[in-house]
């Protein structure tokens, strides 16, 4: 055994609190220390290029570098000894900057607690064993989830590099929630405009499958290979021979009484319909829960929709399809909920009609919307409106501490659309804080102001009805006084929650999630893409409230690293997994409940368990907790963490 | 209590419900476990003592995993079958329960919290049962005087693993305590205090308080105290107790939702 040390300066970082070449003393001619170094910068060219010599001219067979985090610098000297022929798994190092020189402030103390470190990182070193990564076949198409603008973007850059890409949307259109907004801020670009190309783009793509209407059931695998099973809900209708002409939806008996959740339940629709005309695909959909045939085995003297369709296409027999599919990658877009604002009783969201939600606004201005685009609230032209911002965000006592982002400016740019098509209306925003912080944000909201909407500070307290009328009772912060408004329209600037299926799309994928339930990115600032989960990606606002700019921006990231991994033949899988010794195992299940990842396996015949080496994470959960110590973490053996430890102690 | 068990044992053992019946047999003095599969054996089924027989009852179904058995069970044996069904070490499918109470002087004996299995075939089972010793003269020990007590008692320890052995919930093939990272290998005492925290760990949320182990212990350790204070611990920051429902989560073997 040759262990070869090499103690860094790291500049000043670690030199001005540690006297290295006491450590270098120390450290020299301890049990199967070889040589022990001490450099500038060990990460530099110079520092690895001395390890690597080292390595080649004494044939060292162990190297410890004490410096800084592992976090930082372990991959960098992974391949520095395994460039020159060593087992990248042979290296060790000492944490001396975080745990050391950056926490301490006597020197000699430092320089003795260094020592201490280093020696049991040599104690660990010596019985560290060379371990060898496997490969793993890479499969050449990835899965979206969500058909909103993050997943059609994400979709549309797989298939563009020439990957088979599954969309899959549980609604019977993409589009997600833009499809819903007429105008988008800040440039008032007509929303259909611009999302409606990219929906008829991924229909055509040859690369895309797009499974609409459906669920994802089940997911296991793992990174290179998932395997998905996706429910195919019946349409009724067969996709072959609707040409998408609507005359079943005109004829439906139902027609105009069923409330259409497209427009937030403000329009009405049939029991057979498209959600809006541009869907794609273009096919209508005949609703289960509300189709009297399909309910009660009776629509009249036979179903009006198929007795007006020509092609045949109406097909009441139709049922649920089971699909199962291989990816290499996945991508999480599944968007976002509007916080239901019931629950903010002093709003009277419920109680008062003249009282909506800020999407419930977007589809009165939408021209294909259930006013045709006129601002007709409940039958009339409002004159009196009151914005109130934050609804559910900013809100510790509901327990959603966070900003939502695009309240401040959605309700900028709804305040805006109402002062353009009621020149007259009296528009007065109440908003906590103004946050316009993206790109020609800060230009619209003056711009806004300028056009007569007041903007005055100081959250509601209270929305109140007298006489038929509504009132706004709030405080001015900035003038310190109360005052109180009436109003014939009060819209409730929510915010935004996670879509209810993350919990059942997270638990599939064993995502974690924020403190504010959205996804958890793997880091918060250097990888905002990736989640825990190798091979998992997140984009728009599954991840967290979003801009459609950003969740464009955030797709195309998380595709480009859906496509790093998709180029590759093969990967390689780390071996700092759980192995199990299956003669000592006696089979008690311990390890399979805690296990994060599903990755111990009970084996019916042997009676003990195994562990999927695909997809275990090396998290140790399962070491720590089996009675029989049965397991053993590579590269984290007992051994191996008790030498390390005696040394300390 | 002993006739009506026999009859009611016989019948079990005649209606074909079950192909043997797990309980004590006197052979001359001697009280053993036995595997009671006719009829004209019963004779010698008794209750004078008390045996570990959940372990039994495990290596029993191990051997043939499809038999139908019947354990005529005290408590704690009913306590250990439940925790060790917790543990995929038993299948309680394939198991008729014949419970009993244990009477005062058993119970006593044990110090036990609970002298009675959730049914009874036979016998009345002891109302508005309390233990006498609550551990209350080691309670009032300062920490000092309970490392001196516990350092004392341990050094006793020859680590014959008869506690271990004795153990219905020891049920591992590979034991931890003759991990020689943990327990170095021919050196007596065991170093303190080690060999005992991996036990006492290790029974956390297990332990039925059977009291196996200490009737087990050759040179008297008072294994029962620690198992009293953990078993107390684990009501205490869970709210769990041994043995009273299959369906009831092990605390210490489940991870927290996020
Ligand atoms: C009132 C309002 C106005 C707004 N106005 C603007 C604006 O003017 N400009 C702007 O930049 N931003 C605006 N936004 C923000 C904008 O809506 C979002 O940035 C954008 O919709 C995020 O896109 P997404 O694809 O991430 O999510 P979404 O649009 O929510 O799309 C998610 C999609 O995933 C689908 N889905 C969910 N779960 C599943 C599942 N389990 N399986 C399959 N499919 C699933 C959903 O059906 C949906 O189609 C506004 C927001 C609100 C609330
Ligand atoms: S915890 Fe240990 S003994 Fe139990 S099943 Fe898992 S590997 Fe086997
Ligand atoms: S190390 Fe972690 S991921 Fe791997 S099997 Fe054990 S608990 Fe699961
Ligand atoms: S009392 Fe002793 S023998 Fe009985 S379960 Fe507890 S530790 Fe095991
Ligand atoms: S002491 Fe621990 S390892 Fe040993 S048999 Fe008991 S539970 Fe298993
Ligand atoms: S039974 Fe007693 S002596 Fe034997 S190992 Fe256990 S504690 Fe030690």
């Amino acid at each position: 055994m040759k262990v070869g040390v090499y103690i860094c300066h790291c500049g000043v970082n670690i030199a001005n609190m540690v006297d290295i070449p006491k450590v270098v003393e120390a450290i020299s001619g301890q049990t199967n220390v070889a040589v022990c170094k001490e450099y500038q910068y060990m990460c530099s060219d110079p520092g690895q290029n001395m390890i690597r010599k080292d390595i080649e001219d004494m044939g060292l067979d162990r190297v410890v570098v004490a410096a800084c985090s592992p976090r930082m610098h372990e991959p960098t000297f992974r391949a520095t000894v395994a460039d020159a022929g060593m087992n990248p798994y042979c290296f060790e190092m000492a944490n001396i900057r975080e745990q050391c020189s950056w926490v301490h402030e006597d020197k000699e103390e430092a320089t003795q607690k260094a020592i201490d470190l280093v020696k049991s990182s040599v104690a660990r070193a010596s019985l560290l064993e060379p371990l060898q990564s496997t490969e793993i076949p890479v499969t050449h198409s990835a899965l979206v989830i969500g058909g909103g603008i993050a997943g059609i973007q994400a979709a549309l850059d797989i298939a563009n590099s020439g990957f088979k890409t599954y969309l899959v949307e549980k609604e019977p259109s993409i589009g997600g929630r833009m499809a819903q907004f007429d105008k988008t801020f800040p440039t008032l670009d007509c929303a259909a405009c611009i999302l409606t190309p990219k929906m008829v783009d991924v229909a055509r793509h040859p690369n895309i499958d797009l499974l609409t209407y459906s669920e994802v059931e089940h997911i296991d695998g793992s990174i290179g290979n998932f395997h998905v099973q996706i429910k195919k809900k019946p349409r009724y209708v067969d996709p072959d021979l609707c040409t998408g002409c609507g005359l079943c939806a005109e004829a439906c008996r139902l027609k105009g009484r069923i409330s259409s959740e497209f427009d937030m339940g403000i329009g009405k629709r049939g029991a057979i319909y498209v959600p809006f005309p541009q869907a794609v695909p273009l096919l209508y959909t005949i609703d289960p829960e509300n189709c009297l045939l399909l309910k009660h085995g009776k629509c009249g003297k036979s179903p009006k929709c198929e007795d007006i369709c020509d092609p045949g296409a109406i097909r009441f027999d139709q049922e649920e399809e089971h699909i199962d599919i291989d990816v290499g990658a996945i991508v999480v877009a599944t968007g976002y909920n509007e916080f239901s604002p019931v629950v903010k009783e002093e709003y009277g969201y419920g109680k008062f009609k003249n009282v909506m939600t800020g999407l419930e606004l977007e589809r009165i201005f939408s021209p294909s919307g259930p006013t045709g685009g006129n601002p007709i609230i409940n039958g009339t032209e409002p004159k009196n409106i009151v914005f109130i911002s934050c609804v559910g965000s900013r809100d510790k006592r509901i327990g959603n501490p966070y900003c939502s982002r695009v309240c401040c400016m959605y309700i900028a740019k709804q305040a805006h659309l109402l002062k353009e098509k009621i020149p007259d209306a009296n528009i007065t925003v109440m908003y906590t804080d103004m946050r316009a912080f993206g790109k020609g944000y800060e230009e619209f909201y003056e711009r806004v102001q300028k056009e007569g909407i007041r903007y005055r500070r100081g959250n509601a307290a209270e929305v109140y009805e007298e006489d038929d009328l509504l009132f706004v009772r709030a405080e001015d912060t900035l003038l310190g006084e109360p005052y109180e408004l009436p109003a014939d329209l009060v819209v409730l600037g929510t915010g935004l929650v996670p879509s209810p299926d993350a919990d059942s799309i997270g638990q599939m994928l064993h995502l974690s999630r924020s403190a504010d339930k959205f996804f958890l990115e793997a880091h918060p600032k250097l990888r905002p893409v990736d989640t825990v989960i190798d091979g998992v990606f997140l984009a728009g606002a599954a991840q967290g409230p979003k801009d459609i700019p950003d969740s464009v921006a955030q797709a195309s990231g998380a595709a480009s690293h859906v496509v790093n991994l998709l180029v590759k033949e093969k990967i390689h899988a780390e071996p700092i997994i759980a192995e199990i010794n299956e003669d000592a195992c006696v089979g008690c299940k311990t390890c399979i409940v805690l296990c994060p990842y599903e990755a111990p396996l009970y084996d019916d015949e042997k009676k003990v368990v195994t562990i999927n080496r695909a997809v275990c994470k090396g998290c140790g959960s399962c070491a720590a907790a089996c009675p029989s110590g049965s397991i053993k973490m590579n590269h984290f053996k007992n051994e191996q963490i008790v030498a390390q430890i005696l040394e300390v102690i | 209590m002993e006739p009506e068990l026999r009859d009611y044992v016989g019948e079990l053992l005649d209606s074909g419900t079950v192909a043997g019946v797990l309980a004590l047999k006197d052979e001359l003095g001697a009280v053993k476990p036995y595997l009671f599969t006719k009829n004209n054996e019963i004779g010698d089924l008794v209750l004078t003592s008390k045996y570990p027989l959940a372990s039994v009852m495990s290596m029993l179904q191990k051997e043939d995993p499809s038999i139908k058995l019947a354990i005529v069970c005290r408590g704690c044996d009913e306590r250990a079958l439940i925790e060790l069904a917790k543990r995929n070490q038993i299948n309680l499918d394939n198991i008729v329960f014949v419970g009993i109470p244990c009477d005062e002087e058993m119970a006593d004996k044990c110090n036990c919290l609970q002298p009675y299995p959730k049914e009874i075939v036979t016998g009345e089972k002891l109302s508005n049962w309390v233990p006498k010793n609550n551990y209350e003269d080691f309670k009032n020990m300062s920490t000092e005087e309970k490392l001196i007590f516990w350092k004392g008692q341990l050094e006793k320890c020859n680590k014959c693993y008869g506690c271990r052995n004795a153990c219905p919930l020891c049920f591992c093939s590979d034991c931890e305590l003759e991990n020689a990272l943990w327990v170095k290998h021919g050196r007596l005492p065991p170093e303190f205090p080690i060999y005992h925290v991996i036990r006492a760990f290790h029974l956390a949320g297990k332990c039925v308080g059977c009291g196996e182990c200490e009737n087990a212990c050759p040179v008297g350790i008072p294994l029962m105290t620690l198992n009293h204070l953990l078993r107390e611990d684990i009501k205490d920051l869970f709210g769990y107790m041994t043995g009273q429902d299959i369906e009831d989560e092990n605390p210490i073997n489940t991870k927290e939702e996020y």
